[in-house]
C-alpha cells in the first residue's frame, strides 16, 4: 500500500504521560502521534522515504538532504574531528633534502606570524552554541631558549569579534608543548579564518604546527 | 516473551487514526514494532539485516544514505609567513610543464563519488588541471581550469571532480600543463572538500523550549550514566481481543521519546532537559547518544566510514623529479630522502581530534594512506623496499603501538611504477582525544640511496575498511 497516506507528524510533540495513562480520554491525537512519530523516527534515522514509493516526509537537513547527518542536535550528535591543520617538520640529521617546516617567532617587536585562509565548514543547524559553531585551536610549540615566554594568539573569523588567548611556554628547550586554546566562532559553509601568533618576551618560540578542531567533548 | 518488532516498516493509514476512527491494539502494534525496528537499525541490536543498519553507506535503502561527510579537508597550507613578502605557497618550477602542484590520497566513504576542488592564485591568467586518479594511476576525472575570456579578475578557480571511487583511496591533484610566459606560477590556498551546500531549502526542526520539563521524565532511564534502556513489549499484548490500555500507550510514548533523544541528540520535544545522561558532564567516557562509537554500552552500534584529515607534503614533477632544486621559503617542493638507509622522523607534529571510535572493529579501523614517488626507474617491482611507520601520541606524550605497512607500486611500468601507496592499517589511537601523529619511513638495504629517490607527497587519515 502506498506510503503517501501513512500517518506522519512533521516533528511530533512528546506525548504527555497523563494523556496515555489508563482512564485518559480516547483522543484521536494519541494514536496519530504514536504512529506518526514512529514514521518520523524511521525516516530521520534512515534518510527516508521509509516505504519506497512515497516522498520522504521528514524535514530537510542543513546539507539539503533528508535524515540525520550528525551535524549536531537535532540532526544527531556531532562527531569530533579535525577541521584543518598545518604540519611541521624539522629535519633530523642530514637524512632529507628540502626545507624545514616550522616558524620561529617571539622576540619583542617581531612581526606576528599570521595564517589567513578560507575554510569550509560542514553545514550545521543555526542553533546557539551548536557543536559545529566552534573551532578549537590547538598548537604544538617548542621553546628555543631557557627562558619562559609569553605567546599571544589572536583568532578572527568572518565578522566576529577577535578572540585572544595567551599562554606561557616552559623554560626548557627540550620539551615540546601541545596546547588547547580558545575557540573561534564558525558559520556553515565558507569561513574566513585569520590566526596570528605573537611573542612578548625574549624567548624565541618555534611553532611546529597547529590545527583547528570541532567539538570539545564527547557529549554535546 | 516475544519482543514486538516489525521486520519492515508498517505504519498506519491516516484513516486508522483519524477522528472518530475506532482504535485497536493492532494500530499500536505497528507503532511499537516500527519503533523497535528503528532502535535495532540504529544500535545494531537483535541482529538486524546487515544491509539495513544505519551506517550511512548509501548502498542500501534505509541505510542513511544522506549523511554527508563531517569535515572540510584541505591538502596544503594556505598563506602563512612572518611578513607579507614571506609566504609559503605552491609553484610549478618555471616553464617546465607536467608538474603536480600537489597530489594527495583522499579516502571517499561509500555513498560519495565527487569532490569539489578550489585554488587561489596570484595571477588570474594562469590555467591548470584538476585531476583525480585511482590507485592504478588511471585518470577518473580531468578538469581544465582556464581563466574566463575577456579581462579575468578572479584569482579563484574551482571544479567538481565526478566519477570517483567510493569506499576507496582516490588520488586528487592539481597539475600545471602549460606555461605561456615561461614564468614560475604561484598558487595559494588549495582546498578539497565535499560539495555540500548550506541549504537555502533548509527547514529547521523546531523544538519548543520551555522553562521546565512540563511533561516530566518521559524517557526510560536506568540511573547515572544512562544510555537508552527502552521497555520491550510482548507481542501478545497486541492480540486482537485486547483493548487499548494505558500501559501500551504509555510505554510506546516513552520508548519513542527515548529513541527521539538518542537519535537527534536533543531533548524530547517540550522538555528543556535531557533525560538520557552521559556518565560525566565533561569528558565523559560514554556518550548517551547515537554516535556510531560502538562503545562499551552499545557495542553493536554500526560504525561509519569517515575521512579525518589529509595533507600535502609539496609538489613534484610528474616524472618524480624535484620541482625546485634548492631549499627556500618560496617553494612548495616535496622533500626527499637524502643519504642514509635508516628510518628517520619526517612528520611528527600534526595534532588532531579524533572521534569516539573503537581501535579495532572487525575489518573497519583507523588507517593512514601515504603516497610517495621514486624518480628513478620506478620501484623494484612489488618488493618491500620502504615501510611507513605510524605512531599516535596523546598530550602526555605516551605512544600507542606503532603500525607498519610496506609501500606498494601503483603499476608495473611508466609513471604508475614510480608512484606507490602504503595503506597503514589498524592504527591504535586515543579515542575521543587529540592525537599527535608521528610518521616515519624505514628504508631497507634494497632501496637505492642516490639522494633523491624517495619523495613523500601526501597523506590521508580515515576510518574505513
Amino acid at each position: 500500500m502506498s506510503g503517501t497516506t501513512k500517518a506522519f507528524t512533521a516533528y511530533p510533540s512528546a506525548v504527555v504521560d497523563d494523556n496515555v495513562a489508563n482512564g485518559a480520554d480516547g483522543d484521536a491525537e494519541i494514536p496519530t502521534s504514536l504512529v506518526g512519530k514512529a514514521r518520523f523516527l524511521a525516516e530521520h534515522a534512515t534518510g527516508g522515504p521509509i516505504d519506497g514509493d512515497s516522498a520522504p516526509a521528514v524535514a530537510t537537513n542543513p546539507q539539503d538532504r533528508k535524515g540525520h547527518d550528525h551535524c549536531g542536535p537535532p540532526y544527531g550528535s556531532a562527531l569530533r574531528h579535525c577541521l584543518f591543520s598545518t604540519f611541521g617538520h624539522e629535519l633530523v640529521g642530514a637524512d632529507w633534502v628540502g626545507e624545514d617546516l616550522y616558524w620561529d617567532f617571539g622576540s619583542v617587536s617581531e612581526i606576528p606570524l599570521e595564517f589567513d585562509g578560507w575554510v569550509w565548514v560542514k553545514p550545521f543547524p543555526p542553533v546557539e552554541d551548536t557543536p559545529y559553531s566552534r573551532g578549537y585551536l590547538t598548537v604544538v610549540l617548542r621553546n628555543l631558549t631557557a627562558n619562559a615566554g609569553d605567546v599571544v594568539v589572536t583568532m578572527r573569523t568572518n565578522d566576529a569579534e577577535p578572540r585572544t588567548a595567551a599562554f606561557v611556554t616552559a623554560a626548557s628547550t627540550a620539551a615540546q608543548v601541545e596546547v588547547d586554546l580558545d575557540y573561534m566562532v564558525l558559520v556553515p559553509g565558507w569561513n574566513r579564518v585569520t590566526i596570528s601568533f605573537e611573542g612578548f618576551a625574549a624567548a624565541m618560540t618555534r611553532l611546529l604546527g597547529f590545527s583547528v578542531n570541532q567539538i570539545a567533548k564527547r557529549s554535546h | 516473551m516475544t519482543r514486538q518488532v516489525s521486520t519492515t516498516f508498517v505504519g498506519a493509514e491516516q484513516r486508522e487514526v483519524d477522528v472518530d476512527a475506532p482504535v485497536y491494539a493492532s494500530t499500536l502494534e505497528g507503532a511499537i514494532g516500527d519503533t523497535a525496528l528503528v532502535e535495532d537499525l540504529l544500535r545494531g541490536t537483535n541482529s538486524p539485516p546487515a544491509d539495513s543498519e544505519v551506517d550511512h553507506s548509501g548502498l542500501d535503502a534505509g541505510s542513511g544514505r544522506y549523511r554527508g561527510c563531517p569535515l572540510a579537508i584541505m591538502p596544503a597550507q594556505q598563506l602563512m609567513g612572518v611578513s607579507a613578502t614571506h609566504r609559503r605557497h605552491l609553484r610549478d618550477g618555471g616553464a617546465t610543464p607536467g608538474a603536480w602542484a600537489y597530489l594527495v590520497p583522499v579516502f571517499l566513504p561509500l555513498g560519495e563519488d565527487r569532490l569539489h576542488v578550489r585554488n587561489h592564485e596570484c595571477n588570474p591568467h594562469y590555467e591548470h588541471r584538476f585531476l583525480a586518479m585511482d590507485t592504478s594511476y588511471d585518470v577518473l576525472a580531468d578538469q581544465l581550469a582556464r581563466p574566463p575570456v575577456g579581462a579575468p579578475t578572479s584569482r579563484d578557480k574551482s571544479a567538481v571532480l565526478l566519477g570517483l571511487n567510493p569506499g576507496e583511496i582516490n588520488l586528487i591533484g592539481m597539475r600545471t600543463d602549460y606555461s605561456p610566459s615561461g614564468e614560475a606560477r604561484v598558487f595559494h590556498g588549495p582546498r578539497i572538500y565535499f560539495n555540500r551546500i548550506a541549504s537555502p531549502n533548509y527547514h529547521p526542526l523546531v523544538k519548543t523550549r520551555v522553562g521546565d520539563n512540563p511533561y516530566g521524565l518521559l524517557t526510560q532511564a536506568s540511573g547515572g550514566g544512562v544510555v537508552m534502556n527502552p521497555p520491550d513489549l510482548d507481542s501478545s499484548m497486541f492480540d486482537v481481543p485486547y483493548p487499548v490500555h494505558g500501559y501500551l500507550t504509555d510505554r510506546t510514548a516513552r520508548f519513542q521519546n527515548t529513541l527521539d533523544e538518542y537519535l537527534t541528540g536533543a531533548p524530547a520535544n517540550g522538555n528543556k532537559d535531557y533525560t538520557l545522561e552521559a556518565d560525566a558532564d565533561t569528558a565523559p567516557s560514554v556518550s548517551a547518544f547515537h554516535d556510531h562509537a560502538a562503545g562499551s554500552d552499545k557495542p553493536d552500534e554500526p560504525t561509519v566510514m569517515v575521512p579525518f584529515w589529509i595533507e600535502s607534503f609539496g609538489g613534484v614533477q610528474e616524472d618524480g623529479m624535484f620541482i625546485a632544486t634548492t631549499a627556500g621559503d618560496d617553494t612548495w617542493a616535496a622533500r626527499g630522502r637524502k643519504t642514509t638507509a635508516s628510518w628517520t622522523t619526517f612528520l611528527e607534529n600534526v595534532w588532531v581530534y579524533l572521534p569516539d571510535l573503537p581501535n579495532t572493529l572487525g575489518n573497519t579501523r583507523l588507517r593512514l594512506a601515504i603516497l610517495a614517488v621514486d624518480n628513478n626507474a620506478g620501484w623494484a617491482g612489488a618488493t618491500t623496499e620502504v615501510d611507513a611507520r605510524v605512531t599516535m601520541y596523546n598530550a602526555a606524550g605516551t605512544p600507542k603501538t606503532t603500525s607498519v605497512e610496506t609501500f606498494t607500486p601503483l603499476g608495473a611500468s611508466g609513471n604508475a611504477a614510480r608512484y606507490a601507496v602504503a595503506n597503514v592499517q589498524a592504527i591504535e589511537f586515543y579515542r575521543d582525544e587529540a592525537n599527535r601523529i608521528k610518521l616515519e619511513f624505514d628504508f631497507t638495504a634494497l632501496h637505492k640511496v642516490d639522494g633523491s629517490s624517495f619523495l613523500p607527497l601526501g597523506v590521508c587519515l580515515y576510518w574505513g575498511p
